[in-house]
């Protein structure tokens, strides 16, 4: 019998009982289940439709048209399709929801993890930074950042991936150092093993349920955080996104025309999603720390 | 209010326990904790409830203030002072609680609200029930200073916690104390002390005191009678002396053999390993190692320590929590640097590269108090064996070198352990998997930290049994650092004695604990409480 295999062996079967109990919790299935129906639709998107409807040149639709038949969700004030701007949005909105969370989680799961482990000077120095970029104010932080840097989903990423790691490197150096102080890291040293060694087998893994659950909730926020820059006007002016059909819509004056239809659909977009991520990572929260999974 | 209910009492005993029977429901089926346990205790005296882990000797004690968890399910009868525990109202209930009956509860270290100075938390109870009484009277009977009152806990060491507990379970002038392990977790010197406040109480306040232990030398040196639990079931009660002295029940006899007597050949194990010519092993020169603590204020830790082990040779380091014990040894594995001094292993000196000291753990290997914590939960017991053979990569079979480790750990067969996790086992298993993780790697050394300190009874004697083969089949020297002298005596070649940072005494087991030359080694002997009743050195002399 050899030993790799009893190890896959258990972690198959512990991803089966994440699960299983993940499946228990109703929330966190309704919102997994929205997840993967939009991420679903986002994919298929330009199977279905023809991108050419989002060129105000092609468009020959009447502008600002009331939904009919025709235009389910109305035109917006070039003529072009709400319905089809929302869904093309979805994509912008997605991307760049999961990619600045990746930088993020990155950033903040590695200084984190740094800054308790080495402790001395390094963690000082670590946590000053984080200290730092933690009473910056974001949202300006972000605007300066996409108005140095060219304007594009790049741009986006970044200035809300930098501004938004530090509550994930708080959050991650607090549980390292509960496991730093676990006996089983004196062994580990006993056993002759180094810093790779510690990180990689013992606190990663230990504090990977955490992060995974802090991925899920900061996904929510930075498509927040996307709409919010798109809003004012910093996002990617060639692409279509949520948060850019909103100024366009306050821009264009659709609240005084009365032109819901134009208003609503991106900003229940960006509700249903986030409301989907949040529920999906409480529901893994409650199946990865036993401590809340109390009273059901 | 209560004339009427003490001319009850009066007939009846102060606690009556009639065929107490608890159940723990629970998602994967119900656990019968206590069955069947018929007890009585009259004011005045003590008794003693003996038992392993999870024998249900807690859920006793719980029950008879349903201080219990709504999952239990209570069967028989509670009499406090003649009156039902079950059948008072919630408020009688309140009024009862420390009143009439309190408990001194396990782990006086957690016990305790860390932001509120002891003063408040010992005066809570009299707040509650509006009755009258000093904390300062309640300080003197404990043996504190008044002075005490306004410290936090953190401030207090574990002995003045527990006294401080003790103090608390005397607020309302109860008629029954019932002590839940008041003194795990203590060194013999503050063991000894905190078992003499409980003894003068009972005499001079003429409170019934209920005391639980797995610790029957604890038991016997304090209570009258003694009641022996095995897995939820009262299996022999007696006189405390008669039980132990001519125990008939086996479970009885498997805890009272675990915990020895110094002096007693019958509990001496150690067979003499190491002719005193050969070379030492390791040895340290003038070590010092210091701290600085809150305050900024210089702590030697390690004050000035030679020592000397030999090949084959098992050493035992004893000395009072705090007595820098842990330190050395944390610093002869490299894990602690030095401020002065030299550690030898084999005539060199202590690697201080990365690369060096890797090399040299292979050589020096740690076991450590708690197997439950030096375990790393998420991995099985193949992983954690592995884990050193992995990070020297030794070359070799591994899934071999890791079964041999689990074998000569006496886990057999290998692979009935190997996928197991470590909250699947039992605590000896624990254990014998940290001794295997630490075996695999072939080490020459082993430092063991407290190895038995939290193992049930019946357990220590394996354990301590498996280090000795060990030392005869693999020829490894050992370094056991321990508070408990009995342990000492079982095992031990030499003891090397340490007190505050610096070795007052060290020579053979049999030098040592048989005639004591330092005062300190003398005040350790007689602190220990026996089965038998006095200490050995007064039976010696």
């Amino acid at each position: 019998m050899s030993g790799s295999s009893i190890v896959w062996r258990r972690r198959r079967s512990a991803a089966a009982g994440v699960w299983r109990e993940f499946r228990g919790n109703r929330g966190g299935l309704v919102g997994l289940v929205v997840l993967g129906a939009v991420v679903v639709l986002a994919l298929l998107v330009p199977l279905l439709t023809d991108e050419a409807g989002l060129d105000v040149t092609r468009v020959d639709a009447p502008l600002w048209a009331p939904p009919s038949a025709e235009h389910w969700l109305g035109t917006d004030n070039t003529g072009r399709d709400v319905l089809l701007l929302t869904w093309w949005g979805t994509r912008v909105s997605l991307v760049v929801g999961l990619a600045a969370t990746v930088l993020s989680v990155g950033i903040g799961s590695l200084i984190g993890v740094l800054a308790a482990h080495f402790g001395g000077w390094a963690s000082a120095t670590l946590l000053r930074v984080t200290d730092f970029f933690l009473v910056l104010p974001s949202l300006v932080l972000a605007i300066a950042l996409s108005t140095v840097l060219p304007r594009g989903l790049g741009t986006i990423v970044l200035a809300i991936g930098v501004t938004s790691w530090p509550s994930t490197a708080l959050l991650v150096r607090a549980q390292t150092l509960t496991i730093e102080g676990r006996p089983f890291i004196e062994r580990a040293r006993a056993l002759g093993g180094g810093h790779r060694h510690v990180i990689g087998r013992h606190v990663l893994p230990a504090v990977l349920p955490l992060v995974f659950v802090n991925t899920t909730l900061t996904v929510a926020s930075a498509i927040v955080a996307e709409s919010t820059l798109s809003f004012l006007g910093l996002g990617d002016p060639t692409r279509v996104s949520w948060g850019s059909m909103l100024h366009t819509a306050t821009v264009q004056g659709a609240v005084s025309k009365g032109a819901w239809w134009f208003l609503l659909p991106p900003g229940l977009g960006v509700v249903v999603v986030v409301l989907a991520f949040t529920s999906c990572g409480r529901a893994l929260e409650t199946v990865l720390d036993p401590r809340l999974r109390g009273e059901r | 209010m209560s004339t009427r209910r003490e001319t009850e009492a009066g007939h009846g005993h102060l606690l009556e326990l009639r065929d107490l029977g608890v159940r723990y429901r629970s998602g994967r089926g119900d656990v019968q904790a206590v069955r069947g346990v018929n007890l009585t205790l009259d004011a005045g005296q003590t008794l003693g409830l003996a038992g392993e882990s999870g024998c249900g000797k807690s859920t006793v004690a719980m029950s008879v203030l349903r201080l219990l968890p709504p999952t239990a399910e209570v069967t028989g009868k509670v009499l406090l002072e003649g009156e039902d525990v079950a059948a008072m109202s919630w408020g009688r209930l309140r009024a009862v609680r420390w009143a009439r009956g309190s408990v001194v509860f396990q782990g006086a270290m957690h016990a305790l609200n860390p932001v509120r100075r002891v003063g408040e938390q010992i005066a809570e109870p009299m707040r509650v029930h509006g009755t009258d009484g000093s904390v300062a009277d309640l300080l003197a009977q404990v043996e504190l200073p008044v002075s005490r009152a306004r410290a936090y806990p953190h401030e207090l060491s574990g002995g003045q916690k527990q006294r401080v507990m003790i103090a608390m379970a005397l607020a309302c002038s109860p008629r029954l104390v019932v002590a839940d392990e008041p003194t795990t977790a203590l060194d013999v010197i503050v063991q000894k002390q905190v078992l003499g406040v409980l003894n003068q109480l009972v005499t001079e306040r003429g409170i019934g005191l209920v005391m639980i232990s797995h610790d029957l030398s604890v038991l016997t040196s304090t209570c009258d009678r003694l009641a022996v639990m095995y897995r939820g079931e009262v299996v022999e009660e007696g006189p405390a002396r008669e039980v132990v002295a001519s125990p008939r029940h086996e479970h009885t006899r498997a805890l009272a053999a675990a915990f020895p007597t110094v002096g007693d050949p019958a509990f001496r194990y150690a067979s003499t390993g190491a002719s005193a010519l050969t070379e030492p092993l390791l040895r340290t020169e003038g070590l010092r190692v210091s701290f600085r603590d809150r305050g900024g204020e210089l702590v030697r830790a390690v004050d000035g320590v030679d020592l000397e082990i030999r090949p084959r040779e098992i050493l035992a380091l004893v000395g009072q929590s705090g007595s820098g014990k842990t330190t050395l040894a944390r610093t002869l594995l490299g894990l602690q640097r030095a401020d002065s001094g030299r550690v030898l292993f084999d005539g060199a000196p202590l690697p201080t590269s990365s690369r060096g000291l890797r090399e040299y753990r292979r050589q020096v290997q740690l076991v450590l108090q708690d197997p439950t914590s030096a375990l790393n939960p998420r991995h099985s017991v193949y992983e954690a064996v592995a884990e050193g053979l992995r990070i020297h990569h030794t070359p070799g079979d591994e899934a071999a070198l890791v079964a041999d480790a689990l074998s000569r750990a006496e886990l057999r067969p290998p692979e009935e352990f190997s996928g197991s996790l470590p909250h699947e086992l039992s605590g000896g298993q624990r254990q014998r998997v940290v001794i295997a993780g630490a075996l695999a790697l072939g080490p020459r050394l082993l430092v063991a930290d407290e190895p038995v300190a939290s193992l049930d009874a019946s357990v220590r004697g394996e354990i301590l049994a498996l280090l000795l083969r060990l030392r005869d089949e693999l020829d490894l020297a050992a370094l056991v650092i321990t508070h408990d002298l009995g342990l000492a005596w079982n095992i031990a070649d030499r003891v090397a004695v340490m007190y505050r940072g610096s070795i007052v005494e060290q020579g053979p087991v049999e030098q040592v604990l048989l005639a004591p030359r330092h005062e300190y080694t003398r005040a350790l002997l007689s602190a220990v409480p026996t089965t038998s009743g006095g200490s050995p050195v007064e039976a010696g002399a």
